[in-house]
């Protein structure tokens, strides 16, 4: 296993640049995820590392050797893609032994690692079944066999498990993350889905435009985000986002729209503002917004309630999703079943302000420095 | 006993009855059907029973005889028919994998996106464009003795290729070999685009994700095109390796110009039923050639399961 070191790699192509100077250090037996959405440049700079793409400029170490130019077979790595790739001519067996056939390892040591590798991912009984004949989750199974068979230094991970359905999602990341743990491989996954990110990596990318906007553990982005796309991006439902302006009135601050006026609260907040009177994007999670009555609510500190109007509400059972309106002002809110919120009906909620995150306005540059 | 004729009646009549039922239900299936299946009766059925009566059959002074083996014993015994059966198999052993083998260099060719590939397929399509009789009636002229081109050519009378191979003239259709070879280019060159639509089409039906996952588990060119390319394209081998070696079997333009003093299994048929007047062996020989056709058929597709298999096996 080793460390992957990209410096200022970009990916231009005759029309596009799909990657601009990345610079992003993997560190040895990392599971470290590169998210963002569909056409960021993620799912490039995975092939750059796999070899299967040039890199335009820039350089890319794999375990400290320079791997611009050394050709796919030759860099230890080994990938599994968003289709799988089984070779559908070759059974389970077959297919997972491919690579080490290639590298022309002795009989008896590629059926050993087979053999290994048919207990690791639990596919006894289906040695002999060619590709055509597996469910999607068993398919799975044998693309990722197959690529750590190899030992390769370095696993990269394309969508793996976008093809799958919510439930075979479900086990497969549990599945994925046992696998990293007991072998402590260094692996390199590539999704949209912020979910995942989250509950696989230990640190996340977040990349946007070909750009990387932001490295982290996946808390302290979700708990920090550096810009307004990270906020937006990462969380789900997604964070509430509102254009205003900061005042200060009588010895405290304000965010204040159109049809909101909050109070920041003055401890956490006092020497955190560049301006006052400046334009700002206040940023605030769904879960930071709670109904009065709520236990959430009152921990807070905050007094003042703010009264809106229900819209919709989406039972997921063990909470519901609630949009709110106020004026103009659309919010999205996660509230437990017993909030008793119903469509249409007024409501009192209570904005947990010492959660909320500012941005710039023009460039949606986080502003808060705590 | 008086029950039964009405129950006959009863039976018949719900027969037919259900009969009329099938025809209405599926009258546009048959109606699409009907001039394809009277083509299969007229040209096929009703032509292979005539084959296979004559065939069998001994019209001798003291009466018909039927069925017999007479006529396949009489051809056994004709050298006429035994060297036409062992240049058969030259032909086709040949032909068949050379044919393969052009269609999917060509293929390769152009497989890729290059600059002008558009010009390069259209070129390699032409032969399909010509006329079999007027690409065999070229290569005679090409081919001819004494004055003819290639004559000409290997004896140094171009200014362009001014070695002299050959003093005298080669009497290419005069030889057994060169005969046989110049057909056989004729075939070849003639059904190349057809081999080669086929193969092409096997090649951009194999998806990049294959080539890419073989290059990550660490094959290199060669061992992607033998484990990889090989084995997903043997389908479209097979197609054509079957459908040519059929067509090289029974070829028969560029042999009956090109080949007349050395005749194949096809146009020793025409000899048979012309020169000899004998209906009935000619008809044998077709029989034999068509038993060659299934027999080599099934061998073909045997061989090519198993060659996907062992290319692949741990």
């Amino acid at each position: 296993m080793a460390q992957v070191r990209l410096e200022k790699v970009t990916k231009k192509y005759p029309k596009t640049e799909a990657v601009s100077d990345l610079d992003l250090i993997v560190e040895d037996s990392e599971f470290m995820t590169l998210v963002g959405p569909s056409g960021c440049g993620k799912s490039t700079t995975l092939r750059m590392i796999a070899g299967l793409e040039e890199i335009t400029s820039g350089s890319l170490y794999i375990d400290n050797i320079l791997a611009n130019e050394i050709p796919p077979k030759d860099r230890s790595i080994s990938m599994v893609f968003q289709s799988y790739a089984l070779f559908p001519h070759m059974t389970v067996s077959e297919n997972i032994g491919f690579g080490l056939k290639i590298k022309k390892k002795t009989r008896e040591y590629i059926l050993d690692r087979v053999r290994w590798a048919i207990d690791l991912f639990n596919l006894e009984g289906l040695e002999y079944r060619i590709p055509r004949d597996l469910s999607g989750g068993e398919r799975q199974r044998v693309a990722l066999a197959r690529a750590l068979v190899v030992e390769p230094k370095v696993l990269l991970l394309d969508e793996p498990l976008s093809n799958l359905d919510a439930r075979l999602r479900l086990k497969m990341r549990a599945e994925l993350k046992r696998i990293h743990k007991q072998l402590g491989a260094t692996i390199i996954y590539v999704t949209h889905d912020q979910v995942e990110a989250m509950s696989l990596s230990d640190r996340v990318a977040v990349m946007n435009d070909g750009r990387l906007v932001q490295v982290g553990k996946p808390l302290d982005v979700y708990n920090r985000p550096e810009s307004k796309f990270v906020g937006g991006f990462i969380g789900s439902p997604s964070m509430n986002f509102l254009d205003g302006t900061i005042i200060g009135r009588s010895n405290a601050v304000f965010f204040v729209t159109k049809d909101l006026e909050l109070e920041f609260p003055k401890e956490s907040f006092s020497n955190n503002f560049g301006t006052i009177d400046q334009e700002v994007v206040l940023g605030l999670r769904p879960e930071h917004i709670n109904d009065q009555g709520s236990t959430k609510a009152k921990t807070t500190g905050t007094t003042t309630a703010i009264d809106v109007v229900v819209d919709v509400v989406e039972p997921l059972g063990d909470r519901d999703i609630v949009t709110v309106t106020r004026g103009e002002t659309v919010l999205t809110l996660l509230f437990s079943p017993e909030s008793g919120a119903v469509p249409d009906r007024p409501m009192k909620v209570v904005f947990d302000m010492s959660k909320c995150h500012l941005f710039d306005k023009k460039t949606g540059v986080r502003i808060l420095k705590n | 006993m008086v029950i039964k004729p009405m129950d006959t009646a009863y039976v018949s009549n719900s027969a037919s009855n259900a009969a009329m039922a099938f025809i209405r239900k599926n009258l546009f299936g048959i109606v699409i059907l009907a001039p394809a299946a009277l083509y299969l009766i007229g040209f096929l059925l009703i032509i292979l029973y005539k084959v296979l009566e004559l065939s069998f059959t001994f019209d001798g002074p003291d009466g018909t005889l039927f069925p017999t083996a007479i006529h396949f014993i009489e051809l056994s015994k004709r050298s006429e028919f035994r060297e036409a059966f062992t240049r058969t198999l030259w032909f086709t052993l040949i032909g068949t994998p050379l044919e393969l083998f052009v269609g999917m260099v060509a293929a390769f060719l152009i497989s890729k996106e290059f600059k002008g590939r558009g010009l390069i397929r259209s070129l390699f399509v032409l032969p399909l464009a010509i006329p079999t009789i007027v690409t065999a009636i070229t290569l005679y002229i090409v081919f001819d003795f004494p004055g003819g081109h290639v004559n000409d050519l290997l004896m140094g009378h171009h200014a362009f290729f001014p070695f002299q191979i050959i003093s005298y003239p080669v009497d290419w259709r005069g030889s057994e070999f060169f005969a046989l070879i110049v057909s056989i280019f004729g075939k070849v060159w003639r059904d190349m685009p057809i081999s080669m639509l086929i193969i092409l089409a096997g090649l951009q039906a194999i998806p990049e994700d294959q080539y890419e996952a073989a290059k990550t588990l660490g094959a290199g060119a060669f061992q992607t095109f033998l484990k990889i390319t090989l084995p997903l394209l043997t389908p479209a081998m097979s197609t054509v390796l079957v459908l040519r070696s059929i067509e090289v079997w029974k070829e028969f333009i560029f042999p009956f110009i090109l080949a007349g003093s050395y005749p194949l299994l096809a146009t020793l048929i025409e000899r048979a039923y012309h020169e000899w007047r004998n209906p009935n062996e000619a008809c044998a020989i077709s029989l034999v050639l068509l038993g060659l056709i299934i027999f080599s058929t099934v061998f073909i597709f045997k061989t090519l399961k198993w060659l996907r298999h062992r290319l692949v096996r741990i």
